[in-house]
């Protein structure tokens, strides 16, 4: 027998999550609860099963399909955008979510995530920390520290520094604030007496930890060690074999990790935790022998080198788990009572920093985002098959060209289902290797390159056969087609010079290319290119009272570089103007966009990759790749009907 | 767009009325000031399933309220009491199984 209260339970988590999830649309337009939330929703949402009939019966919502909808709520709780500023750091302190843009700092609350309150300061925050109770913030600005009352939003205190700020340090009574600086001082300032005392060893200082009320951790680039504010001198210091890039303290085993970063021979780098006791049980901290300090800690290798020169971000505790982002591969926990590392989905790859959690939720920080991840769904989603797609381009009427990250080899998906199509289970993925970034569907068309492109356009089985040749559309080239018999492609290229080229689809050579001139094109924009047969193909273009199509002959040449040449034809006027599609997106790729500019649904900037290849209209649908490396279509009623 | 719509307030209370907008602001408030015994606690679990199981309306009703961050306090206020009232009502089923 079920126990009674489970039902209730189940809707009000469901109720919570897309209260959360859907906030911004729903805040803005109560309609869009039936329009984006519901539909939207997880396919095992209470809500969403209860409501999504009687919702497309009733047509109150504009979405009729979604396919490649996710099957439960996912990490992501809430997505805050900042755009278009950019955040310079984040903090949490006491249920709030602090984070600067600039000299501007917006305070969140930790609960509904909704903005409660803005500060302007006078220089550009760095780095943020709040006071033990809440009521005060601790702004590093370059050479200063400012103190704000967060009651009365106004400055209460400030001082200077002689050089540039790395890092700051409230200490746990809320008493003192130790700042870092880069050269190598740590100045350390009683908040109530205003008294400032300097020490350290003349290292840069990257990191500051307060161990206890009395104890402050500090690293340098090649050293750790431990300042006691009483006896007002460093008791303990040992050097580090790479680059601390994150310290820990274990509370409950009294144990103290730090992240260490080290070159790694064959390339690559090495992350590592080295484990010290705590001074309670040993009294002589941060001595790194592992040997004498309990089992030796895995280290996590990362190959290729991350970005980040930090390597992994701000390891932070929750419960048994140290949780640290590395830019390159998401996010990574650190399991302290095995000692071993899982890799989570590699979904906050944006990560630029990480908070404490809140409630059981992680803060991130993105370029122009903060995102808030579950910790508990994230400890239970470990990554067995790291294999994502990106870069989605349409073939033909019923295919998919994708890549599949991380070693970006194209594959295939059928449109109508989104299943990726192979040979065989067993095989491979098809082996073109990606030799460049691809940033618009003709550099895809000619990277590719076209065996592969005729066997789905001509509707032929796969047979396992591989392209034949792959090149890489260095130049602008925003338009492509292909001839119908598949032998050709021909592009148009914005840079270097304007350009037209034809190439042979089979191995990728120039038969034919023909220089435009600039205004070629009058006011008007090229808007698609057609063949109409083998050497014939057509360009439509379409300006302010100019909707003409200009055909190009493609014939064999006895001179010049190539053994074709292209030739231009008289415009023809075309009557139709050209055509506007019923659904558009934004220029943020934020709302999808009706006939007349309406907002009918908001698209989860997680569902949809926001550069070329990022997504792409088939008539009434919209195909989207996400940041989770998942493919999504969105079906919307056909307004005429 | 809620902010596109003129005279918001007068239209809600037009439509819905002072005691509706009230219930939709502050029934879960109610709800985990509720007691938690058995005897009462399986009415207001069927009440309150019933009740969410018709969410969208009210979320809907809360945005144009203004008031959505209300549906997540509202939430926590929900799963609060659950969390005090399970307990009791887990040991009742029990004991319904047992004899």
């Amino acid at each position: 027998m079920a126990h009674p209260v489970i039902p209730l339970y189940n809707l009000a988590t469901d109720c919570l999550w897309l209260s959360m999830h859907f906030f911004h649309p729903i805040q803005q337009c109560a309609q869009q609860v039936y329009h984006t939330a519901l539909p939207l929703s997880p396919t095992s949402s209470e809500l969403h099963k209860h409501h999504i009939q009687s919702i497309t019966d009733d047509q109150l919502s504009h979405v009729t399909a979604f396919s490649g909808a996710p099957g439960t709520w996912g990490l992501l709780i809430r997505t805050i955008n900042i755009r278009p500023r950019q955040l310079t750091c984040i903090a949490t302190s006491v249920q709030r979510i602090i984070a600067a843009c600039e000299d501007m700092v917006d305070i969140y609350g930790a609960v509904t995530f909704v903005l409660q309150q803005s500060l302007h300061t006078a220089e550009t925050v760095t780095k943020i920390q709040g006071s033990p109770d809440g009521s005060c913030l601790f702004f590093a600005h370059y050479f200063s520290v400012t103190m704000w009352d967060v009651q009365t939003g106004g400055p209460i205190h400030a001082f200077t520094t002689k050089s540039k700020i790395n890092d700051i340090a409230v200490s746990v009574t809320g008493d003192h604030i130790a700042c870092g600086t880069s050269d190598g001082s740590v100045v350390f300032r009683d908040i109530h007496t205003k008294e400032s005392t300097h020490f350290g060893n003349g290292q840069p200082v990257e990191i500051l930890y307060w161990l206890s009320p009395l104890e402050l951790v500090v690293a340098t680039d090649t050293t750790v060690y431990c300042y006691n504010i009483t006896m007002t001198k460093i008791m303990t210091s040992s050097s580090i074999p790479g680059r601390v890039w994150g310290m820990v303290h274990l509370g409950h085993a009294d144990e103290f990790l730090v992240g260490t970063l080290q070159p790694r021979i064959g390339g690559g780098q090495k992350l590592s935790f080295l484990r010290t006791r705590g001074p309670r049980q040993s009294k002589i901290l941060l001595s790194m022998q592992p040997s004498t300090l309990g089992p030796t800690v895995p280290e996590l290798v990362l190959t290729p080198p991350p970005m980040h020169p930090k390597g992994l971000l701000d390891p932070i505790l929750v419960d048994n788990n140290v949780v640290c982002m590395t830019p390159l591969r998401g996010v990574q926990l650190f399991d302290t009572r095995s000692y071993h590392w899982t890799t989570n989905p590699p979904l906050l790859d944006k990560a630029i920093s990480v908070v404490m959690p809140l409630n059981r939720n992680i803060v991130v920080q993105t370029k122009d985002s903060i995102q808030i991840f579950s910790v508990d769904v994230l400890a239970s989603c470990e990554v067995h098959n790291s294999v994502r797609l990106s870069h989605i381009y349409p073939l033909g009427k019923k295919h998919i060209v994708c890549f599949l990250q991380p070693e970006r080899h194209p594959t295939l998906l059928e449109l109508e289902t989104l299943q990726e199509i192979r040979p065989a289970n067993d095989t491979s993925p098809l082996t073109v290797m990606f030799m460049g970034p691809v940033t618009t569907q003709a550099q895809f068309h000619e990277t590719l390159g076209a065996v592969l492109t005729d066997l789905v356009a001509l509707e032929v089985p796969f047979s396992g056969l591989l392209p034949e040749w792959t090149g890489v559309a260095g130049e602008d080239a925003p338009l492509s087609g292909l001839s119908p018999g598949c032998t050709q492609i021909a592009t148009v290229y914005n840079a270097p010079q304007l350009e037209l080229h034809v190439r042979d689809a089979r191995d990728g050579i120039i038969l034919a290319s023909l220089p435009l001139k600039l205004g070629e094109f009058g006011v008007g924009k090229v808007y698609d290119l057609i063949f109409e047969s083998e050497t014939r193909f057509n360009l439509k273009i379409d300006g302010p009272g100019w909707h003409v199509q200009i055909p190009y002959n493609i014939i064999p040449s006895l001179l010049g570089p190539h053994p074709y040449m292209i030739t231009k034809g008289e415009p023809v006027p075309l009557s139709e103007s050209q055509p506007t599609p019923p659904y558009t997106l934004d220029e943020n790729c934020e709302w999808v966009l009706d006939a007349e500019s309406r907002r009918i649904c908001w698209i989860s900037p997680q569902n949809l990759w926001r550069g070329s290849g990022g997504h792409f209209w088939v008539g009434l649908s919209l195909v989207m790749v996400g940041d989770d490396g998942i493919v999504r279509k969105l079906t919307f009623k056909d307004p005429d009907c | 767009m809620n902010q596109d719509t003129v005279d918001l307030p007068q239209i809600l209370e037009d439509k819905l009325g002072g005691a509706v907008r009230y219930a939709c602001t502050h029934w879960t408030k109610h709800l985990r000031l509720s007691p938690i015994s058995e005897q009462y606690a399986d009415i207001i679990v069927v009440m309150a399933t019933e009740m969410l199981k018709s969410a969208p309306p009210w979320i809907e009703v809360m945005s144009l309220e203004n008031n959505l961050e209300g549906v997540i306090h509202s939430m926590h206020n929900v799963l609060a009491w659950l969390d005090e009232v399970s307990g009791p009502l887990l040991l009742t089923n029990m004991q319904k199984l047992v004899y």
